[in-house]
């Protein structure tokens, strides 16, 4: 009860201090919009909002899928061969260690021009795809020995072994790195609207540069409330899940 | 039953962990191998059942002959139950029999835990599990490495009984690796010391079974094998 109640005292005094100092020092709106501003501007244009938000929603989800699936069997080629991991897993830190906002634009010119939305999941792939390879990778590999050496004894199928076995080992690793790659693949979705610009992307980060081009300063400050409620809410969602599929495990 | 002969083995060409080691194992009897840390008992297990290949020598099973390991860290299946973790060798061999089940789990005394997960256990309670899932393979012979190791030492006295009794009531044969002197004498029916990969001597402690398990522990055929067993112990660790 206190991991809930202590963040939202905090925020809500906070957001009192806020309004009070907007108030009291006449600080202009373009600098500094109160949190009441932003709260109007934000209901003020929900159907908006609520379009902008299921786009950027969409394609992080489309990018996290993708992620998964193919981390997961990255993963698993690893842990089958050697040879396939010292072979390619130097790409993948490539991809992890170059700059996403550096590659955008990239990609936005090979598949972006007639279709933007495919850039963007594309771009938040790229970001969300590392941390789900590297802890399924790991966790395929924590496999306890003794537990292996009887799937041996009884005389276990590869099928049976990758089923009863390596899966359920790898399933924490797995929801620990969708925690970390929910979050990235929003910003790889992000990104992706800044680079690809106006007129063509629909979601919330479109919609914070063109309030900002307008100097609308409460509405892009209600896309980046929106932006970090999606965040939490992949987050917590996907902690959430981790509890109930882990939960008899301690 | 089981006859191993001249078996060598070594993890790397520099240093030889089994050198040279024979034994028998005959039907319902428990045999355990002693000796210090590193000696290669646990490599033996793991050379009669077949999770390692020797460099040289026979292990002889009959064809009938099932073997079933459990291991000192109970290696259970912490997101399975433990009717699951018990199924765990006849779901490998494709065919689950729930009677079979039921009475492994009434054998280790755990009928009623069915649905509970390892998470919920405590150590003792584990081990059983790991015993019922050995015993729901339906072994001739039952491999135990150092099971008792980390237990404290009234629930080792419990297991030990229910050893005991299982022998009694199955009839499969034990191999038992240990490196406690006192827990190899009262148990076993025979007791290779092993040193450097080879059996250094055998002790036979020849306890009567029929006295209460507290006499048994004090009674001259135990304390002789103790002292048996602790001076061939300080070969091996010369």
């Amino acid at each position: 009860m206190r991991q809930i109640v202590l963040p939202f005292m905090a925020f809500a005094a906070a957001l009192i201090f806020w309004e009070y100092y907007v108030t009291a020092f006449e600080v202009p709106k373009f600098v500094l919009p109160a949190p009441s501003a932003i709260w109007a501007s934000l209901v003020d244009n929900l159907p908006l909002w609520g379009e902008a938000a299921w786009s950027t929603l969409w394609v992080t989800l489309q990018a996290l899928l993708a992620a998964t699936l193919s981390g997961i069997l990255f993963a698993l080629g690893f842990s089958l061969s050697r040879t396939f991991e010292a072979t390619l897993y130097p790409f993948a830190v490539v991809l992890q260690v170059t700059p996403v906002i550096a590659i955008a634009p990239l990609v936005l010119i090979w598949v972006g021009i007639d279709n933007v939305e495919r850039a963007q999941v594309i771009i938040a792939w790229l970001v969300a795809f590392f941390p789900i390879l590297a802890n399924m990778s790991a966790g395929l590999k924590s496999v306890d020995k003794n537990l292996s050496d009887l799937f041996r004894l009884y005389g276990a199928t590869p099928l049976q072994r990758f089923w009863l076995l390596m899966w359920p080992t790898a399933l924490p690793y797995l929801l620990a790195s969708l925690k970390i790659s929910g979050g990235l693949a929003l910003i790889g979705g992000v990104v992706a609207e800044f680079v690809a610009g106006s007129g063509t992307a629909t979601g919330l980060a479109w919609r914070i540069i063109e309030a900002g081009n307008r100097l609308q300063i409460e509405k892009m400050f209600a896309g980046l409330l929106l932006l970090s409620a999606l965040g939490m809410l992949i987050f917590y969602g996907f902690a959430l899940l981790e509890q109930q599929l882990l939960k008899h495990r301690s | 039953m089981l006859s191993v002969k001249n078996l060598a083995f070594s993890y790397d060409p520099e240093s030889t962990v089994v050198n040279g080691l024979s034994f028998d194992l005959n039907e319902g009897e428990i045999v355990s191998l002693l000796g210090p840390s590193g000696c290669g008992k646990s490599t033996v297990l793991r050379l009669v059942s077949d999770l390692l290949k020797p460099d040289s020598g026979d292990v002889h099973l009959p064809g009938e002959g099932r073997v079933s390991f459990v291991f000192q860290d109970h290696a259970l299946m912490p997101w399975a139950n433990v009717s699951e973790n018990v199924a765990l060798p006849q779901k490998l061999r494709g065919k689950v029999e729930n009677s079979v089940l039921a009475e492994a789990l009434f054998s280790v005394g755990l009928t009623g835990y069915e649905q509970r997960f390892p998470a919920e256990l405590s150590g003792g309670q584990r081990m059983r599990v790991s015993i019922a899932r050995a015993l729901a393979a339906d072994p001739s012979i039952l491999l135990m490495d150092e099971p008792f190791a980390a237990l404290d030492e009234v629930l080792r006295f419990q297991m030990n009984e229910l050893i005991l009794n299982l022998r009694e009531t199955r009839r499969f044969a034990i191999l038992f690796v240990t490196h406690s002197l006192y827990e190899a004498a009262y148990l076993s029916d025979r007791i290779a010391v092993m040193g450097e990969g080879r059996i250094l001597g055998w002790v036979t402690p020849k306890l009567d079974r029929t006295l209460p398990a507290e006499e048994q522990r004090t009674s001259p055929a135990f304390l002789g094998a103790v002292q048996q067993l602790s001076e061939l112990m300080k070969v091996s660790q010369q």
